[in-house]
């Protein structure tokens, strides 16, 4: 009897700080949005179960501060991520800026088998902010960036509103799913008694 | 234990100190939560003689309830460090701190109420469970959890790989942590991470040698080849490769609990008149010698009827637990003959033995299992097995293992009523003993009756076990330092708990555990101690295999 196979995929959102990144995880977790800022500090976990195509899929969402003291976090944190999610604020230039920054260092430090084709999903976030009249990042250019990169998926959200949120998560889970490294064959070795010495004589355990 | 991995700083203890609204719990401690780090560790005492039963445990720690001043619900706040500020360093480190008890708090956040599909992990019977145990990756995965579902739990697991990977960051080990009444335990074990949280009062030492045999046992289901996916793929989901496996692991947990082998790290023979043990004996040694396999064992449950290994590769008594705890938790062995690779981690953990499963009785659970090297072995193991079984029959053997297997509670085990009145034993009522253990080092067995009245319901068990746990920790405290020559500086304890008396006595060339009634009189206990051991010595040669 073959058990259905359950998939958990470790998801790292990354951002600056004050972007909405904690918004949007709680948006999409908990379908609550609050307007009051509370910096996340070290970092949030959260687990969703989602349905991609006829899959259950449960997502360990890994919300991180975006302040750089909590950056030596490092290699703990990223090591064996399926997908990476990149969040700006659609009205602060510097916060779009810096996504090269966050793509450069997830990859430095989660360090990937194939780094070109790493799922990343990027994240434009209060779009709904003052309907858009300070908008300083056009949809174009932040596309253009996406392109640039290997055709990352890019969304325009908003926590807040819920605009976009569960279409935005429902590709990542997607993306991350396509990144499954293939099973392979486990085949482990049989003693090989000819080299099994006699063991030394030892008192005690362990 | 490592020690030294640590550069000198002034503080030995980084002491956190959270409180929540909700009930006290290892995810969101109200109290106080200590964390021994390498080389602290070996620095807690049991609590010595004072500390009898599992309620002594808690000395030691402090509590929080009364050093706390009033917080505001759900937040958490006052966070102490023993460290001394010193400048920009410091302040990452005190962001750090931070994170790690935001992390704790978040941990019960994101456990809150809000699965929809009656997993809840945060339901009030899955927090009252005595003992958690989780398994999960280094990347923060889940693999195993004892109770509830394990995907469910992702949120927390990841909490726990943050708590070890930030002190790691750091030069540091994480091994063990006080939260309210949870003792937590971790064991790092490769891409493995294993950690206990139980509410049961174990020693700490023995919360670690649980997680080492259940790392064990994955080791015995995989080998240690697993380690490579992980090193190619740290976000490999090692439940792919242990599918189907969790209720070995579980079984493992309760064996660990309930029974001493994993505690006295030796096996337990089932009780036979020497002649026939002699006569199921030679034909195993046979069958194994014919086969050209490495081990046979003969099980009537998960006791030891006859043991053949070789003098070069004897079998250590925990991979041996490891193997029946794999049989017999395996109910498709009884199905048929079968044919299973299985790792013995201290007998070799890189790689598979092949084991013939066979039961030749159902009722009294005789099952013959024979090792060997070769993955091509079945037919040949099948034949030797099958001369076995027809050897077994013909010396009454099989007759004589159901007679004393079959039928009685505890598989076969002794029981107490057969022990003199003199000894403690006799009818219910009578017996001044409620139970023991007699431990025999130079064979790595033991003694042990079945669990009866009074002892009926697991968790009264369960103390008599900690209080076993307890003697021994405190006979053999320093033996952790190094190899064991010689006997421990202290040879006996007597103590009393709300439970049992218990009196356990290192000697020469055994070990005795004995919990007697509460009231028991101590020199009363010693004498009725001794006259058990002078009767079980008597029945030596029916009590424990030769090996």
């Amino acid at each position: 009897m073959a058990a259905r196979k359950r998939t958990l995929l470790k998801v790292i959102i990354l951002g600056d700080s004050g972007v909405g990144k904690t918004s949007l995880m709680n948006q999409y977790v908990n379908k609550k949005f609050s307007s009051q800022y509370k910096a996340t500090i070290g970092a949030d976990f959260l687990t969703k179960e989602v349905q991609v195509e006829d899959r259950s899929v449960t997502m360990q969402i890994w919300d991180t501060a975006g302040q750089e003291r909590f950056q030596s976090l490092g290699v703990a944190f990223y090591r064996g991520a399926d997908c990476c999610v990149l969040v700006y604020d659609v009205n602060a230039q510097k916060t779009f800026e810096n996504l090269e920054t966050w793509r450069d260092e997830f990859l430095i430090q989660a360090n990937p088998n194939d780094p070109d084709n790493f799922p990343f999903v990027v994240l434009g976030n209060k779009v709904d902010f003052e309907g858009g009249k300070n908008r300083q990042v056009v949809e174009k250019r932040a596309k253009q960036w996406c392109a640039q990169k290997g055709g990352i998926p890019y969304f325009e959200t908003s926590a807040k509103e819920d605009i976009n949120v569960d279409a935005a998560f429902q590709c990542i889970a997607k993306n991350a799913l396509k990144n499954e490294t293939e099973e392979e064959m486990y085949i482990p070795d049989t003693v090989d008694m000819n080299a099994q010495s006699a063991p030394k004589r030892r008192t005690g355990c362990c | 234990m490592s020690e030294g991995t640590q550069p000198a700083r002034p503080a030995d203890e980084l002491e956190l100190d959270t409180r929540t609204d909700s009930d006290a719990d290892f995810a969101s401690p109200r109290s106080f939560l200590t964390l021994d780090k390498s080389g602290g560790a070996s620095e807690r005492t049991v609590g010595g003689a004072a500390s009898p039963s599992s309620s002594g445990l808690g000395s030691g720690y402090r509590s929080g309830e009364d050093s706390l001043p009033d917080a505001q619900p759900g937040s958490a706040h006052s966070l102490e460090s023993n460290r001394q500020p010193t400048g920009d360093a410091d302040a990452a480190s005190r962001g750090q701190t931070e994170m790690l008890r935001r992390a704790l708090s978040n941990a019960e956040a994101s456990s809150s109420p809000r699965s929809e599909d009656g997993r809840d992990p945060s339901s009030r019977s899955w927090r009252a469970q005595p003992k958690h145990v989780f398994i999960l990756s280094s990347a923060g995965k889940p693999i195993f959890t004892r109770h509830g579902d394990e995907n469910a739990l992702a949120g927390l697991m990841a909490v726990a790989q943050a708590l070890v990977s930030f002190l790691k960051d750091r030069g540091d080990q994480l091994i063990s942590a006080r939260a309210g009444k949870h003792q937590l335990v971790v064991l790092e074990r490769g891409p493995l991470l294993l950690v206990a949280a139980s509410m049961l009062g174990e020693p700490i030492q023995v919360l670690s040698l649980h997680l080492e045999l259940l790392h064990g046992q994955i080791v015995s289901i995989l080998t240690r080849a697993f380690e490579r996916r992980f090193q190619r793929d740290p976000g490999f989901d090692a439940r792919t490769l242990l599918g189907g496996t969790s209720s070995v692991l579980k079984a493992l947990l309760h064996t660990c609990e309930t029974d001493p082998s994993s505690l006295m790290q030796a096996f337990a023979a089932l009780p036979l008149p020497a002649a026939i043990r002699h006569a199921a004996l030679v034909p195993l040694h046979a069958a194994v010698k014919a086969a050209g396999a490495v081990f046979g064992v003969l099980l009537a449950g998960n006791l030891v009827v006859a043991l053949a290994q070789s003098r070069a590769n004897p079998l250590h008594p925990l991979d041996l637990l490891l193997l029946t705890n794999f049989v017999t938790a395996n109910g498709s062995f009884r199905q048929s003959e079968s044919f299973s690779p299985v790792c013995l981690p201290r007998f070799n953990s890189s790689g598979f033995l092949h084991a013939y499963i066979n039961y030749i009785h159902e009722d009294a659970d005789l099952c013959m299992v024979l090792l060997a090297a070769q993955p091509d072995a079945f037919f040949r193991l099948s034949e030797a097995g099958q001369q076995l079984t027809a050897e077994l029959q013909a010396a009454g053997a099989i007759q004589a293992v159901c007679e004393a297997a079959a039928g009685q509670e505890g598989g076969g085990r002794l029981r107490l009523q057969s022990v003199p009145a003199s000894a403690g034993g006799g009818e219910f009522g009578q017996a001044s003993l409620l139970h023991f253990v007699y431990k025999y080092p130079s064979r790595s067995q033991f003694v042990s009756p079945a669990f009866h009245a009074p002892l009926d319901n697991p968790s009264d068990q369960q103390s008599i076990m900690q209080a076993y746990s307890h003697a021994q920790a405190i006979l053999f405290r320093h033996a952790e330092d190094g190899p064991q020559l010689g006997l421990p500086p202290h040879r006996t304890c007597f103590e009393r708990g709300s439970k049992c008396c218990l009196l356990a006595y290192v000697g020469a060339e055994y070990e005795i555990y004995a919990a007697f009634h509460c009231l028991m009189d101590k020199a009363a206990a010693a004498r009725t101690c001794h006259r058990l051991c002078v009767w079980l010595k008597s029945r030596q040669n029916d009590l424990f295999a030769a090996i």
